[in-house]
Order: structure tokens, then sequence, then C-alpha cells
């Protein structure tokens, strides 16, 4: 499991994470029998709130309550948004594969540039709460591939 | 060719947007598009994400899953109010005009 490996930093365990919720999202924009990858934007977060509509997700989620299911997805978005964030696109930010500006326009010269290895990614950690639970999520939704494959 | 809807694709949309309507009132419009063997919906959703892939809508797909009473795949898209005059249907899904409107929002 990736939240337990000991000897993974922070922002390489952060990057598969990004990058598998980005593939499984755009996984199911794919057309099987297309096969052709679709280049969009926003996947996961837009996946997650789809996944609001679908009663299979529901179910493997182990929801029998839809009011229920609604709440536990609405409680997910925020997090899925934030991990979504973490793609180095757009203005330079918090990421997980290269250094960017340190937005303090005061910091000590050795401070001026950031590096994913000595950032902490607060809120972000994999053993945070939120985290855990949208691990869990993302671990049902595999399984939902599974029984659909 | 026009693309006609199969009867039983219908019916089983039907069931799909029930639970939908009942678990998320926000929503307005729903578009069912013509396919024998697919259910192909799109959501108009005050609370959907602005699209950024415009003038494309990129629906996501889900195959069927007998467990869950879902007989047909099926694929479904949110998009905003303003976006249904801006965006254009998945490529295969026909025009607008060949949609049925299921459920007309406020």
């Amino acid at each position: 499991m990736l939240s337990s490996q000991t000897n993974v930093l922070l922002c390489q365990k952060l990057h598969y994470f990004q990058m598998t919720t980005e593939k499984m999202a755009k996984g199911f924009l794919t057309r099987s029998e297309h096969g052709e990858y679709e280049k969009v934007h926003d996947a996961f977060v837009r996946f997650v709130r789809v996944s609001k509509t679908r009663s299979e997700v529901r179910i493997v989620c182990s929801f029998a309550q839809v009011s229920a299911f609604i709440n536990y997805i609405d409680a997910l978005i925020p997090t899925a948004q934030a991990i979504e964030n973490l793609s180095p696109e757009g203005a330079p930010h918090a990421n997980p594969e290269y250094p960017w500006a340190n937005p303090d326009k005061f910091a000590a010269e050795n401070d001026r540039i950031i590096t994913p290895l000595m950032y902490d990614f607060p809120g972000l950690k994999l053993t945070d709460l939120k985290m855990r639970r949208m691990l869990l999520f993302l671990g049902k939704c595999f399984e939902l591939i599974e029984r659909e494959s | 060719m026009a693309i006609t809807l199969n009867p039983e694709v219908r019916k089983a949309a039907l069931e799909i947007i029930r639970e939908n309507r009942e678990a998320e009132p926000a929503l307005q419009d729903i578009y069912l598009f013509p396919a024998e063997d697919e259910i192909r919906l799109i959501y108009v959703d005050p609370t959907a994400l602005p699209n950024q892939d415009a003038p494309d809508i990129h629906p996501f797909y889900f195959g069927r899953n007998i467990q869950s009473g879902l007989h047909f795949r099926s694929a479904i898209a949110l998009i905003l109010p303003e976006e249904r005059e801006t965006l254009n249907p998945p490529e295969g899904w026909g025009t607008w005009d060949d949609a049925e409107l299921l459920i007309e929002g406020s």
C-alpha cells in the first residue's frame, strides 16, 4: 500500500496518486470499442462528481441509501480537487514533480525556489483522514473496473 | 443514417434518471440521445464544473453491471445550463435535435 511505504518520499507518493486518479478517470472517458484516449482536462474531479449519479458506484462503496452516498461523494470532492491541483500545469504552484517559485516575495535567497522533495504538502499526507478516505474510494473504483472487465 | 432509440434502453434510462432526480433535485434538463444498446444521457446541472474542453462534451462511460440492475452500457455527462447553447453533443451521438428532452427543469 502506497501510504505505508516509508522509503518513498511524500512528493513521489503524491505524484503516483495524482497520476493514478487522472488515468483512472480518463479510463472512464474512453469508449472501450474505440479505445481512443481522450485528451481532456480535469477528469478526476468531474469523474467523482458524475459518480454521484451511478448506482453501481454506490453499491460497490456499500451504500444502500442514495442520500448517504451523495453526502459521501460531496465530502470527497474537495480532496479530489486538491489532488487534481497537484498537476504542475498552469501558473507555478506546489506540485510533486517540479520546483516552483516561492510566492513570498520577501523569502530569503535560499528559499526563492521550493522543491517538491522538501515541501510538506499540508493536508495531503496519505495518512490524513480525508486522503485515506480518498484512497478507499479509489480502491472501490478499481474494484468496479475489475467487475466490469 | 438516423440513430433509433431502443425502447428497452429508454426504459432503463428512465430508471437511472428517477434515482438521480430523487437524489439531486437541482438537476434541470435531462437529454436522452438515441442508441440501440447504450444509454446516452446529458444532464444540465447548475452545480456542474465548467467544461474545459469546449466545444466538445466528453461523457463518462460505464459498462453493464447486472448486479446493480444495469443491463446496458451507459454514458453520462454533466453540463452547465449556459453550456447547452455552446457545446456539441459527443461524437456519434447526433445533434441536440436528435435527443429526447426527458425532463425539462426550471
